[in-house]
């Protein structure tokens, strides 16, 4: 899945510190959404989409994988 | 009922489990190695060691509240918690291929029945509680 968190991160002008400390997740958490290594809850996509005043499709982008390794 | 503070406890248990260690390993000196001394040793050395960690644990974060809070969230973070959950899976999945493997090992050494049996139950053990927590969970969730 393929999201534009680091995009809007960046517009905020926001470090993945803050963002984590805002979400309550560690910063490494913020890392791997960013890098697509990790999918999030759907609690922590409603408290990103809530974050950045936007809806959970404009930050992730659903795309059907073929070899879906999660 | 008197409510006893989390951190008091683990002094208690500190104070009783090393006064039973204390009296063990007394007691294995006048007596020798005995199975009714040995088991409570052990149970001793756990209790201590969990209680010891206990109390390093909330030394190491008393004078920081904010590292407290990051304690906190580093435990709740959904991602360490699934790569707990992955780790604990997998470990019990090696294992159960290490047990197997150590028994095959004492057979083959000749190892006494009740060992064998012992480990064996190991295995059975592990299997059946995965069986069971994975009901569990699954009627839960």
């Amino acid at each position: 899945m393929k999201n534009r968190l680091e995009i809007l991160r960046k517009q905020k002008g926001i470090k993945q510190e803050e963002l984590a400390e805002a979400l309550e997740v560690s910063r490494q958490t913020i890392g791997s959404l960013e890098n697509g290594r990790y999918n999030p809850s759907i609690i922590l996509a409603f408290k990103l989409a809530r974050y950045f005043n936007t809806t959970i499709e404009e930050i992730f982008i659903y795309e059907e994988e073929k070899n879906d390794k999660n | 009922m008197i409510k006893i503070n989390s951190q008091v406890k683990n002094y208690i248990l500190v104070g009783i489990s090393a006064g039973i260690i204390i009296g063990c390993l007394f007691a294995i000196k006048l007596y020798g190695r005995d199975i009714r001394v040995i088991i409570p040793l052990v149970i001793a050395l756990l209790i201590f060691g969990h209680s010891v960690d206990n109390i390093l644990k909330i030394f190491a974060i008393k004078d920081s509240t904010k590292a407290e809070k990051q304690l906190k969230i580093e435990m709740k973070d959904e991602r360490n918690t699934l790569i707990r959950e992955k780790a604990g899976s997998k470990t019990n999945e090696y294992m159960l291929y290490l047990n197997t493997v150590i028994v095959f090992i004492l057979g083959f050494m000749g190892a006494e029945f009740w060992m064998l049996c012992l480990f064996g139950f190991l295995i059975l053990a592990q299997g059946v509680l995965s069986i069971f927590l994975y009901n569990y969970y699954d009627n839960r969730y």
